[in-house]
């Protein structure tokens, strides 16, 4: 069962929470820098570093070999940045069987270890991280430097090197035009806030990506709490949102929500965007407890099968824009029936 | 009661506004309050429990605006120094705002300890936009000689005179050693009267 099948915490408001470690190796440049036979060393010593830890649970991805399609579909769930779709480059992902733990291989550093779990779960995402950055630095010889902590290509990723983000659903602050303050806030504490397919994205059908940028100066904890701290701010907010729109306008917010659940399970063709915005309605449907509505688990997968890379890979071809919105309404309105049916 | 903005709706809440001294009354209906960002009571917004001025810092990186300007300064210096790990320069770091190797942190450790400073405001003089009051006597402490330096590096760097940024560097490089060797020293004496 992958990570994105399960429940977790505040999952009315939180889709889903990463924790990375970025780690670099002793005695060899930056992955920028690297000559080719320094390339397949390094990804070597790594793949096989963690292999060594557990043999079974992780496979290797080697990202040079895949087709743009399966790249995108690896991006729109989030395991590797949409940066890296395009990237030339001799790059690998090391991903573990429920897809919840992975080491991104020669992206900016040479390790990327990264944890994701559904919900708000900081905690938890944190120790899976950390246990195999751990792990890995047992069997590794990690770059460590006394004054500046844990050393990293970009003087951003210093000292702890860890990123901690949340996937956040409000629809809630944005109808109450509260999203720009509450994201200006975010932005003047420190914080990263992106759209849902990150930097440069849209803020589309009101998801959030947040992250901290500080990373150094602060114990790794400290930065967990920190993030812990914002972020139950952020979500009760989220949830007043809700409360007072459902009192002041219940009607107008059934009849959308309800719309939206009606177009997805009728429609025949769709786009990406109008996709994603329905899903976003139907997934506050979920979360205000709207009877005959599919759960937080089942919307996250379709969101991850519609987009433009995962659509194309699961009908194992090349689609042009109008055969993608057909077979997205085909499969949106499957799942639809299935779902509602059981 | 009619709402005063769309003259449409029945208005049930009701706004008080102050605005230089003038107190206006109106009355809005529940989408126009929305439009504009208002709710009736009991959904009032708590303010971030975080102090703004790490975030400012580090928009105020240097590191960063350096990477989005690739000029060629540095280039013509002789002073340039260039890392042993990986042989890239100053020059070479500012263009992809990455270093090249982990070396590169000792080889520009001077350079690399004041942008990371005001990452995590370790020398809060050059850090603006402080209103804390703990923070004002700080900066009435008389500075010393390598914090002077280190502030006048800053400004070179900001102004992008690598040359002279490169000289003030060495000196504080000097000075530290001193400052080190006289620490041994003296903890030798005192070894040496127990
Ligand atoms: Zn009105
Ligand atoms: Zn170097």
């Amino acid at each position: 069962m992958s990570w994105y099948e399960e429940h977790g915490p505040d999952q009315d408001v939180v889709i889903s929470t990463r924790v990375r470690f970025a780690r670099n190796i002793k005695g060899y440049k930056f992955p920028h820098l690297l000559d080719r036979e320094e390339t397949s060393e390094l990804i070597n010593i790594i793949v096989e570093a963690v292999q060594r830890l557990d043999p079974k649970s992780f496979h290797l991805v080697e990202l040079n070999s895949l087709n743009l399609t399966d790249k995108q579909s690896l991006a729109e769930r989030h395991l590797i940045s949409p940066q890296l779709i395009n990237s030339q480059q001799n790059k690998c992902l090391l991903i573990n069987r429920e897809e919840y733990l992975s080491v991104l291989i020669l992206d900016e550093d040479h390790m990327r270890i990264q944890a994701i779990n559904a919900g708000f779960n900081p905690d938890q995402a944190f120790e899976q991280a950390k246990n195999l950055a751990v792990a890995l630095e047992s069997v590794l010889e990690i770059v460590y430097d006394q004054e500046f902590g844990y050393l990293a290509a970009c003087p951003t990723n210093v000292g702890t090197g860890l990123r901690i983000s949340a996937l956040l659903h409000v629809p809630g602050l944005e109808y109450l035009n509260q999203l720009k303050y509450m994201i200006d806030s975010l932005r003047r504490s420190g914080f990263t806030v992106r759209g849902y397919y990150g930097e440069g994205s849209s803020e589309q059908g009101q998801m959030l990506q947040i992250s901290n940028q500080i990373t150094l100066g602060k114990s790794d904890l400290d930065l967990v709490n920190q993030f812990k701290t914002i972020l139950s701010v952020f979500i009760k907010q989220e949830r007043e949102a809700r409360k007072h729109w459902f009192e002041h306008e219940k009607i107008k917010l059934q009849d959308r929500i309800y719309r939206s659940k009606a177009i997805l399970s009728n429609a025949y063709l769709i786009g990406h965007e109008e996709a994603f915005n329905c899903l976003s309605d139907v997934r506050l449907g979920r979360a205000l407890g709207f009877v005959g509505f599919p759960d937080y688990t089942d919307i996250l997968s379709l969101i991850y099968l519609i987009g433009v890379g995962s659509i194309q890979k699961k009908e194992g071809q090349i689609l042009n824009s109008e055969q993608r919105d057909i077979a997205r309404a085909k499969l949106i309105k499957k799942h639809f029936a299935d779902l509602i049916n059981n | 009661m009619i709402c005063d903005k769309c003259h449409k709706n029945e208005a049930n809440i009701s706004v008080k506004t102050m605005v230089n001294g003038i107190a206006e009354n109106y009355y809005l209906c529940p989408e126009c309050a929305r439009k504009q960002g208002l709710f009736q009571s009991g959904f009032g917004f708590e303010k971030l429990p975080v102090s703004n001025f790490l975030g400012q810092a580090l928009f105020n990186f240097p590191f960063a605006s350096m990477s989005n300007q690739p000029t060629s300064i540095g280039t013509k210096s002789n002073k340039s120094v260039r890392c042993p790990g990986c042989g890239q320069d100053f020059a070479d770091l500012r263009k992809t705002g990455l270093f090249g190797c982990p070396e590169c942190y000792t080889t520009f450790h001077d350079l690399i300890r004041s942008m990371l400073d005001q990452i995590h405001g370790g020398h809060i003089h050059h850090v603006t936009q402080i209103a804390s009051a703990d923070v004002v006597i700080e900066e009435m402490k008389p500075l010393t000689e390598i914090e002077k330096l280190r502030s006048e590096l800053q400004e070179k760097i900001k102004l992008e005179q690598y040359e002279e940024a490169a000289l003030i560097r060495d000196k504080i490089k000097d000075l530290t050693a001193a400052e080190t060797d006289e620490t041994t020293n003296n903890s030798e004496t005192e070894g040496e009267a127990e």
